[in-house]
């Protein structure tokens, strides 16, 4: 008997690694032989790619429960590295640095919610998602013979927030793909779309847990090596976590302090990583970061790795696991920021505009490059003539720290380039967002196939279809599904931060109350769960809906509603109305419950009352 | 003394299975928000970082998977002593 694909997970995490790391020395040695970088970077992409097509063959699979369950051969320590590349997102890995850089301790909603996500993915869901006998969430939450409507909302919940998560995906690769690889994002998309496409395809679940597991060790490489580089440089210390405080939070405390002192700047353009947050009062943190906390633990991309291991303690440990290999990218996001304003400080603050082109000549290169990483004076300048045009001042000005502004969506990627570490060290970050992206979007599309699948064609329209036809069902829905992305990632716009923060929020007032419900409360009925998730879920969405396009379909145009809580908060965030959606869901739950237990009483005090002889 | 006590109640802690989710997320709830404002005031730094986001970034994630790690553990436990009683 063949022996099962995950059961070689060590061996392959090994190979791909191995791989990985002589692709790493082949490119320097390209470098140094004067091959153009662009030539390194394909070779990295192509890397990736490859990663991809060998998990899709090596896990490729005929048999149904293979397909949505990968055999349950998972182990607790490999799976768990599969569920933690599958949260790094784009979100994580590109923006989170942007955030801490500009927003303060508002980026702390997503840093602990991820945190906090996981371990109550470990504490509350983990071990009876392994339990349940049915391959999707809602076979979970409703009984076989229970509502059939019921099904369809938590289909509909799935796929729209697994869609709206896969926009966020599919549109920052146009961030990445033409400045490292010189890709249009167009042919990004595409190349994204056959490449996990062809993974999923073959082998669902199995391909997936190997491509995202192979997939770790890269993000870890990709992300820790340029930075633990810059904190030795800088520090001594290559330990970024523990070093930034010292060698660069204090270093730009006491360049600010010295301007505050010469009325050269306001205290707020002082930089400070735990100043107060610019969108979130107290309860938007708050409730921001419960919902990121509640959308992490019941997201069924991350789930369904709960169905790969044997046995719920081993789905326990999955989930322990993953939460160790987040803290390991996470605790280090926060140096980042502090590491690029250092830089900024010591390669830019005070420079004559005139000496730009002399001291400072590589930043108009990554300007010229289209990277937009930079901007002096609000443009992002090419020469030293654009420089003192856009300021508007002669060419003995002093450049100050608001003349300097950073894109926040471009500072992890660039952060290699701004303190002139070798370019082999951005290429590496810029693989590492390439795999962060695909090793989200695939396990979305995956899970939204098998939901459509189950509960929407098993369970609505043939019941009992043989397991050949669910498995050619599936990888039909992949398709459609690929498709449909590509589409709309192409052809609409949407906020990258909107469409994050609505797949959250839904996430929040629906799946998170009726799994919570179902699991833990049992005595409640199904029925009562899914009116008030239904409940939660339209009070969300219209908020959402009318926050971001307000009365018409136009987005962000002055006409949208500004919501706020009287003597609570100004202006709810979006995330904030998940948390409200969440806490209509539960109070509705409860409130139907209270109502059917006290009709069943009436009705036996009836029948008791009716069949005492008169 | 003390420390010896907390583990042999934190190793003897045998709660229904509801409970012990209930009481552990609201522990974790409470180490990532509301106790760091508690620390807010305070000018201490640590690696040159002011201590309520040392606590933030680093003491409480660490936290959260300690706690994390010992709920499933408790949870692995009871697992086994439901499979025996049903054994029995």
């Amino acid at each position: 008997m063949q022996k099962p694909p995950l059961n070689s997970s060590a061996s392959l995490l090994l190979m791909y690694t191995v791989i990985f790391l002589l692709c790493i020395l082949f490119g320097a040695l390209l470098k140094q032989i004067g091959v153009p970088g662009k030539f390194i970077n394909l070779l990295m992409f192509a890397l990736v790619v490859g990663g991809y097509i060998f998990s899709g063959l090596f896990g490729k699979t005929m048999l149904l429960p293979v397909f949505q369950n990968a055999g349950r051969t998972g182990r607790p320590f490999y799976t768990g590295q599969a569920v933690a590349a599958g949260l790094i997102s784009s979100s994580l890995f590109i923006f989170l640095a942007g955030d801490f850089y500009s927003t303060g301790t508002d980026a702390l909603t997503i840093f602990s919610g991820f945190i906090l996500g996981l371990a109550l993915m470990a504490v509350l869901f983990s071990a009876p998602v392994n339990r349940s006998q049915s391959p999707t969430l809602a076979g979970l939450i409703i009984p076989n013979d229970g509502s059939k409507l019921g099904r369809l909302l938590i289909l509909v919940i799935v796929v729209i927030t697994a869609i709206l998560l896969l926009h966020v995906q599919l549109s920052t690769i146009g961030l990445i793909s033409k400045m490292f690889f010189n890709i249009s994002h167009q042919v990004a998309v595409i190349i994204t779309a056959v490449t996990i496409g062809f993974c999923i395809l073959l082998g669902g679940l199995q391909s997936l847990s190997i491509s995202r597991m192979i997939a770790y060790p890269i993000l870890i490489i990709a992300f820790l090596a340029p930075l633990v580089w810059i904190a030795y440089q800088i520090t001594g210390n290559p330990l970024p976590q523990l070093s930034f405080g010292i060698g660069a939070l204090q270093a730009i405390s006491e360049v600010d302090q010295e301007l505050l002192n010469a009325g050269l700047v306001e205290q707020s353009d002082v930089f400070d990583l735990t100043r107060e947050g610019l969108n979130y009062d107290v309860f938007n943190h708050f409730s921001a970061l419960l919902c990121i906390a509640f959308g992490t633990a019941a997201m069924p991309h991350l789930l369904q790795h709960m169905r790969v291991l044997p046995k719920a303690h081993s789905a326990r440990r999955t989930s322990v696991w993953a939460l160790g290999f987040l803290l390991i990218l996470i605790t280090a996001i926060p140096a980042v920021a502090a590491f690029v304003k250092l830089d900024i400080y010591t390669s830019l603050l005070g420079l004559q505009l005139s000496q730009l082109g002399q001291e400072a000549s590589w930043l108009f290169e990554l300007n010229q490059n289209g990277a937009s990483i930079i901007s002096i004076c609000g443009t992002y300048v090419t020469s030293a003539s654009q420089a003192l045009a856009a300021c508007g001042v002669s060419g003995e000005y002093f450049l100050s720290s608001k003349d300097i502004t950073v894109n926040p969506d471009m500072l992890l990627l660039s952060s290699g380039v701004l303190n002139e570490l070798p370019d082999l060290m951005t290429t590496l970050l810029a693989t590492g967002a390439l795999i962060a992206i695909w090793s989200t979007a695939d396990g979305l599309i995956l899970v939204s196939a098998n939901t459509i699948t189950e509960d929407g064609y098993r369970a609505l329209v043939r019941p009992k279809s043989p397991t050949g036809i669910r498995l050619f069902m599936s990888r039909f829905f992949i398709i459609v599904l690929i498709s449909i992305s590509t589409y709309l990632s192409l052809s609409i716009e949407l906020d990258a931060r909107f469409a994050f923060a609505a797949s959250f929020a839904l996430l929040t007032a629906g799946l998170f109350p009726a799994l919570v419900c179902r699991i833990w409360l049992k005595q409640i009925d199904h029925r009562d769960v899914m009116i008030a998730v239904f409940l939660g879920i339209i009070l969300t969405a219209s908020m959402l809906w009318l926050s971001y396009y307000g009365t018409d379909v136009v987005a962000l145009n002055g006409n949208e509603i500004n919501f706020h809580l009287l003597l609570i908060t100004d202006k709810i965030q979006p995330l904030s109305m998940g948390f409200i959606g969440m806490l209509v869901s539960f109070i509705s739950t409860f409130a139907l419950t209270k109502v059917q237990h006290m009709r069943s009483k009436q009705k036996e005090h009836n029948k008791v009352k009716s069949d005492v002889p008169a | 003394m003390i420390f010896h006590r907390l583990k042999t109640t934190l190793r003897n802690y045998s709660p229904s299975p509801a409970k012990l989710a209930s009481v552990i997320s609201l522990a974790l709830i409470l180490l990532s928000w509301p106790l760091p404002i508690f620390f807010n005031g305070m000018q201490m730094q640590f690696f040159g970082i002011p201590f309520i986001y040392f606590y933030i970034i680093l003491v409480s994630p660490l936290l959260i998977l300690f706690i994390t790690s010992w709920a499933v553990n408790v949870a692995d436990k009871l697992d086994r002593n439901q499979l025996e009683t049903e054994n029995e």
